[in-house]
C-alpha cells in the first residue's frame, strides 16, 4: 500500500499542482477525475479487494436486462 | 490527416490485434472443422455495422461520434462521450491484459504484468502526442514487417499439413449464432476507428469496409491453417494454437526459435490496437472538455489503464466464461444502439428544422 502512495500520489498531486499553477483549471478537473479513478482502482488492488471490471459490467448488464424484461 | 491506405492498414491491424491469439482456440472448440467459416460471418456482420457508422459519420461530415452526440443531444451528449471514453478504456485494458497474460505464459513468466502495461502505455502515449500522422505512418512502416514474416512462418509450418483434419466440411456452418461474442470482439470494436475517420483525407468509408473484410479473411485463413496443421481437437485444447504451430518449425539446425519472431509480430499488433484505443480515449477527452494541455491527460489515462488492465478480469478462464455473456450486449449498446439513436435524432431534428413554419 505504501508503494502506491509513494509512487502514484506524488505523480498526481505534483501534476495537478502544476496545472493549477498554470491556471489551467479545466485541465486540472479532467486530470483529477481520470487519474483519481485510476488511483481508486490501484487502491482496490493494493488493499487486496480488487474491483473486477468484467464482473461489474456483467452485473450492470444483468440489472439492465431484468429492468427491461419487467 | 492520414491517407486512405494508412486508414485501411490501421483497420486491418486493429482488428487482428489480440484476436489472433485470444479467441482462436475457443472458435475452434465451438466450430470444430468449420471454425474457419465463423470469422467470415462475423466479418460480414462487422461490415453491416460499419455501414451504420458510415451513415452516421456522413450525416455530419468532419465530426467524430463524440462530437455528433453533442450535436444530436446537446449537453446530454457529454454523457454519451463519457460512456465512449470508458468503453475505449475498457477495451484498451483488455488488450493490455491479454498481452501480459501471453508474455507471462510464453517467454517472460517472472516479469510482473504491470511492467508490460506501463511500458506499452508509455510508448503509446508518446506516439499519441505526436498526432494522427505519426500513428498512420508508424503503422504503415511496420505492416510489411508483420505481414511477410507472419505468413512465411505459417507457410514453413505446412510440412505437417493434413487435409483429413478439415474433413468432413460444412457440417456446422451456422455455429456463429451460438457464439455471438465473436461479432463483438473484434469486429464491433473497430468502432474505435471512427474517432480517426474524420482525419482521413478521402475514401475512409471504403477503407474501413475493406479493412474489416480483409481482417475477417485473414483470421479465417489463419484458422484454416491451424486446423489443417493441428486438427480441431488439439487446436481447441491449446491456449495459443498459432504459437504452438510455429514452435514446431525449424529451419535446418541453425534457426530453431522462429516463434520469437511470431511473438514480436503479435506484440506489435497489440501495440497498434492499444495505440488506436488510447488515441480514441484521448481524442474523446479532447473533444469533450477541450483541455489546453496534452501530456497530463495521457498520464492520467495511463494511470487508469494500467490499473484497469490488472482488474479487468480475474483470470483467462473467468474472462472466457464472462466474455461470452457480456461482450455482445456491451458492444451492441455502444456500437449499434447509441449510433442508431444518434442517427435517428439527427434525421428527426433536420426534418423538423426543414419544415416550413406556419404563421
Amino acid at each position: 500500500m505504501w508503494m502506491l502512495y509513494a509512487v502514484l500520489l506524488p505523480l498526481i498531486v505534483l501534476q495537478a499542482a502544476w496545472l493549477i499553477r498554470k491556471k489551467m483549471f479545466r485541465d486540472t478537473a479532467v486530470f483529477a477525475a481520470v487519474s483519481l479513478s485510476g488511483f481508486g482502482l490501484w487502491a482496490s488492488i493494493a488493499s487486496g479487494r480488487p474491483i473486477i471490471l468484467n464482473a461489474l459490467i456483467g452485473r450492470i448488464i444483468d440489472a439492465a436486462m431484468s429492468l427491461l424484461s419487467g | 490527416m492520414i491517407s486512405r491506405a494508412q486508414f485501411y492498414l490501421l483497420t486491418v491491424n486493429f482488428t487482428l490485434g489480440t484476436t489472433l491469439f485470444v479467441t482462436i482456440n475457443e472458435i475452434i472448440q465451438r466450430g470444430k472443422r468449420d471454425a474457419w467459416m465463423m470469422p467470415l460471418w462475423a466479418g460480414a456482420y462487422g461490415m453491416l455495422a460499419a455501414l451504420l457508422w458510415i451513415l452516421l459519420l456522413r450525416s455530419s461530415p468532419g465530426k467524430s461520434p463524440v462530437q455528433i452526440a453533442r450535436e444530436a443531444w446537446g449537453p446530454a451528449g457529454v454523457i454519451v462521450g463519457i460512456l465512449y471514453l470508458l468503453w475505449f478504456c475498457m477495451i484498451g485494458a483488455w488488450a493490455l491484459r491479454n498481452v501480459s497474460d501471453f508474455m507471462n505464459v510464453t517467454i517472460m513468466p517472472r516479469t510482473p504484468p504491470s511492467m508490460f502495461h506501463v511500458m506499452f502505455l508509455l510508448v503509446a502515449s508518446y506516439t499519441v502526442v505526436q498526432g494522427t500522422e505519426t500513428i498512420g505512418r508508424l503503422n504503415g512502416i511496420v505492416t510489411p514487417f508483420l505481414v511477410f514474416p507472419f505468413w512465411t512462418i505459417l507457410m514453413l509450418a505446412t510440412v505437417d499439413w493434413d487435409w483429413e483434419r478439415l474433413l468432413p466440411a460444412f457440417q456446422n456452418p451456422w455455429e456463429i449464432f451460438r457464439f455471438t461474442s465473436l461479432m463483438g470482439f473484434p469486429f464491433m470494436e473497430t468502432f474505435a476507428l471512427t474517432m480517426l475517420y474524420p482525419k482521413v483525407r478521402s475514401g475512409a468509408a471504403g477503407a474501413l469496409l475493406l479493412g474489416v473484410a480483409s481482417a475477417a479473411l485473414s483470421i479465417s485463413l489463419v484458422m484454416f491453417m491451424v486446423i489443417g496443421l493441428l486438427g480441431p481437437e488439439r487446436a481447441g485444447r491449446i491456449l495459443y494454437p498459432i504459437y504452438t504451430v510455429v514452435q514446431e518449425v525449424e529451419l535446418g539446425d541453425v534457426i530453431v526459435n522462429i516463434h520469437s519472431v511470431l511473438i514480436v509480430i503479435l506484440i506489435t499488433l497489440i501495440f497498434i490496437k492499444l495505440l488506436v484505443l488510447l488515441y480514441a480515449a484521448f481524442e474523446t477527452i479532447h473533444q469533450l472538455f477541450r483541455p489546453a494541455s496534452r501530456w497530463p491527460h495521457l498520464v492520467a489515462l495511463s494511470i487508469l489503464l494500467s490499473a484497469a488492465a490488472v482488474v479487468i478480469y480475474e483470470n483467462p478462464i473467468q474472462n472466457r466464461i464472462l466474455s461470452n455473456k457480456i461482450t455482445i450486449a456491451y458492444d451492441v449498446f455502444h456500437t449499434i444502439l447509441i449510433p442508431a439513436l444518434m442517427l435517428l435524432s439527427l434525421r428527426l431534428r433536420r426534418a423538423l428544422q426543414s419544415r416550413p413554419r406556419r404563421r
